[in-house]
């Protein structure tokens, strides 16, 4: 049986109401009779319950809920970072004893102040519990509150420096991605840029090569060239560069596999390394070079023979008209022993020059020496007209 | 062995209240959804006007309750009665360390009347047994104006009671008697309505 006056006390204890003797003196009461604990619990739950249904609701509690529930989250977050990193921060070890030290200090001048109030505050109602199932009520509980949210405060700032460390190092090393980043996209718009004017400036040319007759062949070049180039300005260029382009790839003649190239080419690369491997055909002296021979305004020309292809490639430069009724006809030899053999009759030049190609219908055939003569278009023979040579070498 | 006036969502809290203790983050989640609201509405009535300071406490209370979970004693107390506890406590030391007095918000009757529109707790909502907003009201009218009162200024805003005493200008004995009159009728009237 709870009398009144234990009642009246209990209903002051379940609201803070008593101070910290009175709250003592209840909760040692309290131990000893079940019924009372029993009493008590059951006036903080009608009075908890029923007194939050008072409250009033807010709109916004949704979102006001959501975002105090992330910010608990980063809080235990942070909070167990903080522990992890504490535990490995030795360098630090000096500086947070002095810390510690200060704040101990701190502490009991904060229990001093604590105790001065209250003393001078007997009145007010006790809020430090010496129930252990509850929290600790108010006045008594203010000193170990107060420590404890000195500890919270210390432990935040540990745990924001620690952050903040580890941010700096993040967003450097971002910074420096970024910058690369931003390097990369500079250069790769510089050279888009680039490519788009160069692009738009070109425009397809068509070089032909000639028609060929019987060993002769033709062939078509298909050169990008710039598009502001006068439309007139159309020079054949050297067939020299156009065999490094299109028939070996990028690598000069020379440079390129030397096994592959039989005849008069290997020969004079091999004697002239210097020299573009072809093997210039002219009827002049020897020994002069394919700027002089080209300069010269003579006719003359350049070839080159790959055995494995059983073909070979002519260039030819200001070759005389062969005359009416005549057509100029080429000839190769593989040595100076063997006997011609046809290749075929030169279509119509330009201005006497042009490139071909030319192959020999004999197997293993390797030209030592070509021979364009002009022919009788009547009488065209097995071996040359030797009574006019247009061409002839090297 | 959880007390039998337990409700569902008493107990289900007193589970999480145990996996808290294990170190288990996702019944803290469970157990802020449950109660979170709850507590908000408490702290908003306690600190009327100081919404900056609401959501600090509404924060501290639950990671107070991440780390002391353990400590919990059903045998003391509903798991919201627990929090309730804290949340008032915190509020109220926040507004003495504040050294601000208490800022008077009295639940108007027209706001107990309309109390369906006013927050719940959803310790009400969940499980068979809750009671209802009107029950609620209903335990509310019945306490007299100086009950009521003198509850409210305990409860809200934490004073004594001599500090009640000298607000309402009445007697000590007074305030203690009308306030434990008001205690053991929202007891019975909590306990009349639970039992319908």
């Amino acid at each position: 049986m709870i009398d009144k006056q234990t009642d009246e006390t209990a209903s002051l204890y379940v609201l803070d109401a008593l101070d910290e003797n009175e709250a003592a003196l209840f909760e040692a009461q309290m131990q000893r009779s079940a019924a009372l604990r029993d009493h008590v619990r059951e006036l903080r739950d009608s009075l908890h319950t029923t007194m939050a249904g008072a409250i009033i609701r807010s709109s916004e509690d949704h979102a006001k809920l959501h975002a105090t529930w992330q910010n608990i989250q980063r809080r235990l977050s942070a909070s167990n970072s903080g522990e992890s990193q504490l535990s490995k921060a030795l360098p630090w070890s000096r500086i947070w004893a002095a810390a510690a030290i200060l704040l101990f200090i701190f502490n009991l001048f904060l229990l001093r102040q604590i105790g001065a109030t209250h003393d001078e505050n007997a009145s007010s109602p006790a809020t430090a519990s010496l129930d252990p199932a509850f929290p600790p009520q108010a006045t008594s509980a203010a000193s170990s509150d107060a420590v404890f949210r000195m500890a919270e405060l210390q432990a935040e700032i540990q745990r924001m420096r620690v952050d903040l460390e580890r941010n700096h190092d993040v967003i450097a090393q971002k910074d420096r991605t970024l910058q690369q980043l931003h390097s990369a996209y500079d250069q790769g718009r510089s050279q888009q840029a680039l490519l788009a004017e160069n692009y738009s400036r070109l425009m397809a040319r068509f070089l032909p090569f000639y028609e060929g007759r019987e060993g002769l062949s033709r062939f078509t070049v298909i050169e990008m060239v710039d598009a502001r180039q006068p439309q007139g300005n159309t020079t054949r260029r050297p067939f020299a560069e156009l065999a490094e382009q299109f028939l070996i790839g990028s690598e000069t003649i020379v440079a390129a596999d030397p096994s592959l190239f039989a005849g008069p080419v290997v020969e004079a690369a091999a004697t002239k390394p210097s020299a573009t491997g072809l093997a210039a055909i002219s009827l002049s002296e020897a020994g002069r070079s394919h700027s002089e021979l080209l300069g010269s305004g003579e006719a003359t020309g350049f070839t080159v023979w790959r055995d494995d292809e059983q073909k070979g490639f002519l260039d030819i430069y200001n070759l005389p008209e062969p005359g009416p009724g005549h057509e100029a006809i080429v000839w190769a030899r593989a040595s100076d022993l063997e006997p011609y053999v046809l290749v075929g009759t030169l279509p119509p030049l330009e201005n006497g020059s042009g490139s071909l190609f030319y192959s020999v219908e004999e197997p293993g055939f390797s030209p030592s020496e070509i021979l364009v003569t002009a022919e009788d278009a009547n009488a065209i023979g097995d071996q040359p007209n030797v009574g006019r040579i247009l061409l002839r070498g090297p | 062995m959880l007390p039998e006036n337990f409700n569902t969502s008493d107990r289900l809290a007193c589970g999480e209240l145990s996996r808290i203790a294990r170190g288990d983050s996702l019944a803290l989640e469970q157990l802020f959804q449950r109660y979170g609201a709850a507590i908000l509405g408490l702290l908003r009535t306690l600190l009327s006007g100081q919404e900056q300071t609401v959501e600090e406490i509404l924060q501290d209370v639950f990671i107070r309750v991440y780390r002391e979970a353990g400590s919990y004693q059903p045998a003391k107390g509903k798991p919201y009665s627990w929090l309730a506890t804290i949340a008032r406590r915190m509020a109220i030391d926040r507004l003495r360390k504040n050294s601000r007095r208490p800022q008077f918000v009295t639940i108007e009757k027209e706001q107990v009347e309309n109390i369906g529109d006013h927050y719940l707790p959803e310790i009400l909502h969940n499980g068979r047994e809750h009671l209802d907003t009107a029950l609620l009201n209903q335990i509310l009218n019945e306490l007299n104006e100086t009950q009521r009162t003198a509850l409210e200024l305990a409860y809200f805003h934490g004073l004594s009671h001599q500090q009640i005493a000298a607000r309402m200008g009445l007697p000590l004995g007074t305030v203690k008697s009308e306030l434990r009159r008001g205690m053991i009728r929202l007891k019975d009237s909590y306990h009349r309505c639970h039992d319908r």
